[in-house]
């Protein structure tokens, strides 16, 4: 599977953070996404997604027009925001059963309580969400990604909050995605993190998008 | 179809819920609503020759101001916690989202008027239990509902957040106002249908109106 | 785009000449009406911006559908400058209708339907500005007013029917404006030309508002190369403008 993007630009104002973005992803790849605060990396997510509207830009998957608000290629992605987008007074197993529903998985209970465990959170199902942690709603996320069995993973900084644990359980579930294949991209401030498993980067600059060999970067 | 109603109901669920766990908002409404009736007590003086005429008036005011208490945070989880972003990738149709969130809102509206109602009676001495008049003050919440959660949907997104609510909503909301009132008040009167039915036919197409537009228009409210 | 436009400017003296005219025809040439006498006279710019209340309101919704449609800036602003002028037309109808009202009935306000509809309408203007002031991503602003406009001016014809069968089943106890002004043929001829000239006067006020709008809007948006690192766009949790 191949992504292909180009000519992607996104004006907010004044200013242009994406100036006729060229890219492509491959499946089976980790791509970390490198910029500076404010360059665009949320925007590129976004825009990746689908949740926000390009100025122009055309996409392409597999040398096919695609796009990701059309209905058949929603289910292939998932995201990961700043935002855990988790209701607060549900339980964990309640957000996934709703999450469930919507995207008519139909995982009976015992797939939801293993995605739970998955995730570290097996013990805390019946814990309402509120009361989670920064780091344990972090989980309940990822476990929300994964639930619909993605095809395109878009990542915004997916280390936030997660301890050691979260951390490494966050890496297996990574390498298991990229083990079938799917196309991953994660924005990251701390190489350290994804520097271990990334098998590239593109950085945001000034505009564009730029492919960065993690060599190039860790140096 | 069947897709489209079990996301529907799985979104529906999940308010009634959040809502049944917290009861953040039928309390605050129920406690309004009751407060807000005996200061009427005091405001007004209310006859009980005057009771046929006045008590749909008053009880209709409550639920209109009561209700844009309860509807302001129908969103405030979807908008605070990113959720907004959630539904747009995640849900096919995004009338469905206004449909879950109009419906959970009717019901809440429904649940506050049936309370009230009993509360009514018991404070002024004077029934109001009439299977009519119920269903007239059901209809009215139907079409309130429909226009107060399609403008929640904005004013939630906006720096003013709940303050706007009420003067976004109740221009729009007054053939619903004068609907509901002067049907009531025929009610109680004891008025033959024939001469009140303009008012429901009235209600069912403002509500039915509204729902339709909305729905169409709601994933403008949501997208980018 | 921001040239001076030809047909604006001629288009904008043809409609102060318009208006003054029919001034002119109101004072001078329009009789005096059989009961009301003098104050009457106001009845003409009373409908005329009644009817521009209407019509811009249309205007508006029209710009509102046409922008969440197409996504263009000028419908939007074509909506913007419809609810301002609409406000403007409401306001002027309702106290010219309030002047009309005083001297005639002995009462400022009459529940009449029209008066009270078009009173809505403008708080319902008043609503969308508020809306818009109250966002602070242009675009959001757009996309949001744009539905209001639309909803609002789809409760027009529900508010106006609702307030008239009021009157229609409960006859009014303040004034009675059913009774009908006896109008000859020259208060038609000024009637009409009135309409006119405000209509004019109404397309004129439009057109500049909507260029005042995207001047402004192209003045504020030049592009600037580049990455924000010397200007740092805020964003919201959901990633818009701020």
């Amino acid at each position: 599977m191949k992504l292909e993007v180009r000519g992607l630009s996104k004006r907010f104002g004044k200013t242009k953070v994406l100036n006729s973005a060229e890219f492509s992803l491959q499946s089976g790849e980790i791509i970390g996404l490198l910029g500076k605060n404010g360059a665009g990396k949320t925007t590129l997510l976004r825009l990746l997604a689908g949740i926000s509207r390009a100025e122009s830009g055309d996409f392409y998957l597999d040398g096919q027009p695609w796009h990701a608000s059309k209905n058949e290629n929603r289910r292939m992605i998932a995201m990961l925001a700043h935002q855990p987008w988790l209701y607060e007074n549900l339980t964990a197993i309640e957000n996934l059963r709703f999450y469930d529903q919507l995207y008519h998985c139909q995982l009976g209970e015992t797939a939801l309580r293993q995605l739970l465990a998955k995730v570290g959170l097996e013990a805390n199902a019946r814990q309402v969400v509120r009361g989670f942690s920064r780091g344990m709603k972090q989980r309940l996320a990822i476990a929300r990604c994964l639930l619909h069995q993605p095809k395109i993973l878009l990542m915004d900084e997916p280390f936030t909050g997660l301890d050691d644990d979260g951390s490494q359980m966050l890496l297996q579930v990574l390498q298991e995605e990229h083990a079938k294949d799917h196309i991953i991209l994660a924005s990251t401030h701390e190489l350290s993190q994804l520097g271990t498993i990334a098998d590239g980067y593109l950085r945001v600059e000034a505009g564009k998008v730029l492919a960065a060999s993690p060599t190039e970067v860790l140096a | 179809m069947r897709q489209y109603m079990a996301s529907l109901w799985a979104l529906i669920k999940k308010d009634l819920i959040q809502e049944w766990r917290s009861k953040d908002i039928i309390s605050a409404m129920l406690a309004f609503a009751v407060l807000t009736l005996f200061i009427f007590n005091y405001a007004l003086s209310l006859s009980p020759q005057a009771q046929a005429s006045i008590a749909t008036g008053i009880v209709w005011v409550l639920v209109v101001f009561a209700g844009t208490l309860g509807i302001n945070r129908s969103f405030s989880a979807e908008q605070d916690q990113g959720c907004f972003d959630a539904l747009l990738l995640g849900s096919p149709d995004l009338s469905l989202v206004y449909l879950a969130k109009m419906l959970s809102n009717f019901l809440i509206m429904a649940l506050l008027a049936l309370f009230l109602l009993p509360v009514y009676s018991l404070l002024y001495n004077y029934s109001l239990f009439n299977g009519l008049f119920v269903g007239l003050i059901l209809l009215g919440a139907w079409a309130y509902s429909a226009m107060a959660t399609l403008l929640a949907g904005l004013s939630v997104q906006t720096r003013m957040r709940d303050m706007l609510l009420p003067v976004l909503l109740f221009p729009l909301l007054i053939p619903v106002n004068i609907a509901v009132v002067k049907a009531g008040a025929g009610i109680l009167e004891g008025l033959p249908f024939a001469d009140i039915s303009i008012w429901f036919t009235l209600l069912a197409a403002y509500a039915v109106i509204i729902t339709t537009i909305s729905s169409m228009v709601f994933e403008y409210v949501i997208k980018e | 785009m921001l040239s001076k436009n030809k047909w604006l400017s001629v288009l904008s003296v043809l409609a102060v000449l318009a208006v003054l005219g029919a001034l002119a025809l109101v004072i001078f040439y329009a009789p005096l009406e059989l009961t009301m006498g003098l104050p009457q006279k106001i009845f003409y710019f009373h409908v005329s911006s009644a009817w521009l209340g209407m019509v811009s309101f249309f205007v508006a919704a029209i710009g509102g559908i046409l922008y969440l449609a197409r996504g263009k800036e000028v419908y939007d602003s074509l909506s913007l400058a419809g609810v301002e002028l609409g406000l403007l037309f409401s306001v002027l109808g309702t106290v010219t209708g309030m002047l009309w009202a005083r001297p005639v009935w002995n009462t400022y306000w009459t529940w009449d339907p029209r008066l009270t509809t078009m009173t809505i309408m403008g708080f319902t203007y008043l609503g969308y500005l508020l809306l818009r002031r109250a966002i602070d991503s242009p675009t959001r602003a757009a996309r949001l007013g744009a539905i209001y406009a639309i909803v609002g001016f789809v409760s027009v014809p529900l508010t106006f029917f609702s307030a008239r069968l009021l009157r229609t089943i409960h006859p009014t106890i303040f004034g009675n404006t059913g009774e009908k002004m006896v109008m000859t043929s020259p208060m038609y001829q000024t009637m009409a030309a009135s309409i006119v000239a405000f209509t004019l006067l109404f397309v004129v006020l439009l057109w500049h508002r909507v260029r005042l709008e995207m001047a402004q809007r192209m003045l504020e948006s030049e592009p600037e190369e580049g990455t924000a690192k010397h200007q740092v766009a805020k964003f919201d949790a959901r990633g818009e403008e701020q």
